[in-house]
């Protein structure tokens, strides 16, 4: 359970004061282990366990495929965006693992939507050392794109006057919203926007990511994750929280104490205390979904309300007989309908 | 008001602040009279607004398949609901509803995207290839789509007064107003399973600017009474998300100024109702409730005219109402995703 989901974030604090609350889980499930409390050598014992279960679990599922090792003939480097298996923190709650093996026919592109939070961490660091306003600030990291990704500044570079502007605009909300949900206290430390953290599974082709807009605490006391989303919060932001708190624990080599997720549109933070059932939870659906990226013929259909808009859903019978008895399911346009009384 | 423009009236609403600021600041003094202002929102009033609809929601959603959640109440739905619940229920059930881009919805997106390039850059200079620039770094290909598919003398002809509109209305604003545009506010209620979300057009003040907090919502047809309702409910979820109600809020219209109203317990309290009603409505329809057939100049916009036996498609059509019907502005973004939950 978050350990609050209750009030508004505290509009003008950082990280650092919000996140004030004690973990439940290790009250009421013993078998749990908190690592707040804990010393920096403990964390990174712990956090060597847990890379060792993802070495372990990987090598159970692969065997001897997606070695990361050159192999064939012409002995070419892989790759484990194009030939491995990268699992991201934005798949981590796909409810139809049918859906979540197939290879994506729309890919991604770019756009204000998709960029706007990477250009917004350049701004919200901007904020932090220069001060000034959240349009300045934003203003600025569009000026000075040496440190942006290579992508992303090719497409910049490719927008007119008016996707500029676009970009600016929608931006420079995305700042507000940060920081009316975390302040602009120096407590808080934005990350850059790229790389994201991640942890290559040693000698595989398998990759672990999860975006960490802002950190704050410190090696010794452990450190906490801040991460903002479009989405409202929901029931699998548990497992959100969990996944970003192992990637984080298996890339850093340190456990996190503290995960906090905030909606800005809804104003709500939930924070999310770092115990191994947090990290139990996310380890095993990291080896459910490394499993079906495995073996995809085996990824089984879950159908849900996304089938109407799933890519593939022409190839997928179950997801088209869920159609059918959708549409004519019970609160659905084909069911019974009444004329209404008039009501002169 | 048609004569003052956005950055008059935000000079208005400054001072007026001001003004409170320092009266309450004489009425603290030790021998000042004890005055309620019985417009203050309170945050025990916000919470126990939120604890209503959570109950509402939270009552609603148990009877809801599994299939059908979450319940997603986005503008477009509630006004949708007070029509006709069998349009309501085809137009969920019907994707690809929002793509379809008309003269009228084009000549809202269009709008918005004016407003927003005047608040960040100043004046539109080439509206075509401002706006198509626009469309391509958001990827609203059905709206660059419709505008490819206009004559260059047409999408001038198109353009040009509505950014004449926008550069008279809203030049000069200062930029400590911090403003935003498409800024998302949502009330997300029974963990999730109940969604109400809105996109208001431009946000200005609040904490981040030190400045009272005002909303305007970009409106491209006439005045209406379903767009003062529009603007109440974003004032109810603003105060939901912030915690603190904006000051003001308005709708704008080309040609004119702001239309802008106080926010007032009531205007929170009778939103708050309304969106109660609605997801009651919204969750009984979807738990299989049969949906009431209200035939009515809408039906000829409706996915299920051609099925249902009480179909209108004759009725007269309110120019007023059509140009809201079917101006959308970033209405594309607003309405639900379920991909993103799949």
């Amino acid at each position: 359970m978050p350990s609050d989901s209750g009030e508004p974030a505290g509009s003008g604090e950082d990280i650092e004061p919000i996140e004030t609350t004690t973990g439940e889980s290790a009250m009421t499930a013993p078998a749990v282990v908190p690592y707040e409390g804990l010393d920096r050598d403990e964390r990174r014992l712990a956090a060597d366990g847990y890379r060792a279960r993802l070495i372990e679990l990987t090598s159970a599922l692969l065997g001897d495929r997606m070695l990361s090792a050159p192999s064939g003939d012409n002995r070419e480097r892989p790759d484990v965006y194009r030939d491995g298996i990268v699992i991201d923190a934005f798949d981590i709650a796909a409810r139809c693992p049918r859906r979540y093996v197939a290879p994506s026919r729309n890919g991604y592109t770019d756009s204000v939507r998709n960029s706007r939070r990477r250009v917004g961490l350049v701004a919200l660091r901007n904020l932090t050392e220069n001060g000034g306003t959240p349009a300045e600030a934003v203003r600025a990291a569009l000026a000075d794109r040496s440190g942006w990704p290579v992508g992303l500044a090719r497409w910049f570079e490719e927008l007119d006057r008016g996707g500029r502007v676009a970009l600016a605009a929608s931006t420079t909300t995305w700042v507000v919203g940060a920081v009316r949900m975390v302040g602009t206290g120096s407590g808080t430390r934005w990350r850059p926007p790229f790389p994201k953290p991640a942890w290559t599974v040693p000698e595989r082709l398998v990759r672990l990511t999860a975006a960490v807009d802002a950190t704050a605490g410190s090696t010794n006391l452990g450190d906490r994750l801040l991460v903002l989303a479009d989405r409202a919060p929901s029931p699998e932001d548990r497992l959100r929280a969990g996944f970003v708190a192992l990637v984080w624990t298996v890339g850093s080599g340190r456990v996190p104490i503290r995960v906090a997720l905030g909606s800005p549109a809804t104003g709500r933070m939930q924070r999310f205390t770092v115990d191994s059932g947090l990290l139990d939870l996310a380890v095993d659906r990291t080896e459910e979904l490394l499993a079906y990226r495995a073996d995809p013929s085996d990824a089984p259909a879950l159908v849900n309300r996304g089938c109407a808009q799933c890519e593939v859903l022409e190839d997928c019978s179950a997801g088209l007989e869920h159609i059918a008895s959708y549409f004519e399911g019970p609160g659905s346009s084909d069911s019974s309908s009444v004329r209404a009384e008039p009501t002169m | 008001m048609s004569a003052m423009d956005v950055a008059a009236w935000l000079d208005g609403l400054g001072m007026r602040a001001a003004e409170r600021q320092g009266s309450t600041a004489l009425d603290s003094a030790p021998d000042a009279p004890e005055l309620d202002d019985p417009q203050t929102i309170s945050p025990e009033l916000l919470n126990e607004l939120r604890a209503d609809l959570e109950a509402t929601a939270a009552w609603c959603i148990a009877s809801v398949p599994a299939a059908m959640r979450p319940l997603r109440l986005p503008k477009s739905r509630l006004a949708d609901l007070s029509r006709c619940e069998r349009m309501t229920v085809a137009k969920a059930d019907a994707p690809s509803f929002d793509d379809d881009i008309s003269p009228a919805r084009f000549g809202g997106i269009a709008l918005d995207r004016f407003v927003v390039h005047q608040l960040v850059a100043g004046r539109v200079l080439d509206p075509v290839t401002e706006l198509r620039g626009a469309l391509i770094a958001e990827g609203e290909w059905a709206a660059l789509d419709y505008l490819d598919g206009l004559s260059d003398g047409e999408a001038q002809v198109a353009l040009w007064p509505l950014v004449g509109a926008v550069t008279d209305a809203w030049s000069g604003i200062e930029a400590e107003w911090v403003p935003r545009t498409q800024s998302a506010a949502m009330l997300a209620l029974a963990d999730g399973a109940v969604i109400c979300s809105g996109l208001l057009d431009v946000e200005f003040g609040g904490q981040v600017a030190g400045r009272p907090s005002a909303l305007v919502e970009v409106k491209s047809g006439k005045p209406a009474q379903a767009h003062a309702d529009e603007v109440y409910l974003y004032a109810l979820l603003v105060s939901l998300r912030d915690g603190v109600a904006p000051a003001e809020v308005a709708r704008w219209y080309p040609g004119g100024g702001p239309v802008a109203v106080p926010v007032s317990i009531g205007m929170v309290e009778s939103a708050a109702r309304r969106l109660s009603d609605s997801i009651e409505q919204w969750g009984s329809l979807r738990a299989g409730r049969p949906a009431e057939e209200r035939p009515g100049w809408w039906c000829r916009f409706c996915p299920a005219a051609d099925e249902c036996p009480s179909a209108r498609v004759d009725l007269p059509v309110d120019p007023d109402e059509l140009a809201d019907e079917l101006a959308g502005g970033f209405g594309a973004a607003e309405s639900e995703s379920e991909d993103d939950d799949a």
